[in-house]
């Protein structure tokens, strides 16, 4: 049998084996947690750029116009109006 | 790692990130952000608050790291993780590394590069500039320190529009020269520990009859200072008597804090007493203060008279 390495043959008492599980499952959850965040984020902000480029696109299709010194694609989306751009 | 060692709780890894420090600095973070003129989703304001606490938990980590020495000397810091032996260094510095690099990461891609830059470059001042650098080689340490414990409004801020502007700075002021007085009455009380650990703290380095009349000095302009909200309109009527009354009762305590022997040689039980007040009421003031630019923003009673509003943004 090789030499073992004096420092990993530390015998662990039961309270310490328990503190060490302890820790690790607080560590799984936290890594859970943070998967679920940055997907929560992913989609969130996703959503956002979503909106902004269906915003941006009927600007420049639509030939709505804008408040003059506003680009295409700035700004809030109008409220969804009673009457029809088309008209 | 004798077998006498007790084991690391979950707890001991909570109190390396300075949890007390971390509620003030989401508190004021939180103030930042819903002041900035627009809003954020719920779950990117959430994301940033949290960037912040990790951010605010990793700095406190590494200084925990490279202050375990002096806190073993101090009374007051001897029974925290490092010191006592309940965790070890090495484990608190990568704590504190990797959480502030997650924090960095959360903030930026939940909001945008300015705040995740601002964050990462308070993490540093906190933990290099001031921990590494200036602790242990000026009395001014806590002053300009002090930025890093200021700066998280402006993050907040910055995670809305992306900008800081005047007045996200203002906000900042606050918290910057609020400070000196928070913690030199503790120091003072403090003042023998600070002068067996070799830090040196202004009582230790000029005395505690001159850091008494700094207490007072910084006072006087932190009445100055909590004005400027008022004029740039972040704080309304709420915000203006919150400071207005606080102010008042501040000023008294550092009045009387100035008139004792808080931090003298022959400090007696009330001198001690008196110091310790006005770094209790200081905490509060803060919370109040900021407290009110957030019930102000974020539940619509921001009520302001154009009398009080001076100037309105550039």
């Amino acid at each position: 049998m090789p030499p073992v390495d004096p420092e990993y043959s530390l015998k662990l008492t039961q309270e310490q084996v328990k503190a060490r599980k302890k820790r690790n499952l607080v560590l799984a959850l936290i890594i859970v947690a943070f998967m679920a965040l940055v997907f929560t984020i992913t989609v969130v902000r996703l959503q956002e750029g979503v909106a902004r480029q269906a915003w941006t696109s009927a600007t420049e299709t639509s030939g709505w116009e804008t408040a003059p010194g506003i680009q295409s694609g700035e700004g809030a989306p109008p409220e969804p109006s009673t009457e029809s751009g088309d008209e | 790692m004798t077998a006498t060692t007790p084991a690391a709780s979950v707890r001991d890894y909570i109190d390396l990130m300075k949890p007390r420090i971390m509620m003030l600095v989401v508190f004021t973070a939180a103030a930042g952000l819903v002041a900035a003129p627009a809003d954020l989703h719920f779950v990117t304001s959430f994301s940033a608050l949290l960037a912040v606490a990790l951010g605010s938990g990793a700095a406190g980590a590494i200084n925990m790291w490279f202050d375990a020495d002096i806190d073993a000397v101090m009374t007051r810091t001897s029974t925290r993780p490092l010191p006592a032996g309940r965790v070890q260094p090495g484990d608190a510095l990568s704590l504190g590394i990797f959480m502030s690099i997650i924090s960095v990461v959360i903030m930026t891609i939940a909001t945008n590069w300015q705040a995740g830059a601002l964050l990462a470059f308070s993490i540093f001042f906190y933990a290099v500039i001031y921990t590494m650098w200036l602790k242990r080689s000026t009395p001014q340490n806590i002053v300009i320190g002090g930025a890093a414990g200021a700066f998280p409004p402006v993050i907040g801020w910055a995670a809305v529009t992306g900008t800081m502007p005047l007045e996200a700075w203002a906000l900042f002021a606050i918290t910057f020269v609020w400070t000196p007085p928070h913690f030199w009455a503790l120091s003072l009380v403090a003042n023998k520990d600070y002068k067996n650990a070799g830090v040196p703290m202004m009582p230790v380095v000029k005395g505690a009859a001159n850091t008494r009349f700094q207490i007072l000095a910084y006072t006087l302009l932190l009445l100055v200072v909590t004005a400027f909200p008022v004029f740039f309109g972040t704080g309304g009527l709420i915000y203006t008597a919150v400071a207005a009354i606080g102010g008042v009762v501040f000023l008294a305590l550092a009045i009387r804090v100035f008139a004792s022997k808080a931090g003298d040689a022959d400090m007696e039980a009330k001198d001690r007493k008196t110091a310790l007040s006005l770094f209790a009421f200081s905490i509060l003031y803060l919370a109040l203060l900021f407290g009110a630019l957030i019930v102000e923003h974020a539940f619509g009673l921001h009520f302001t008279s154009p009398a009080l509003t001076i100037w309105a943004g550039a």
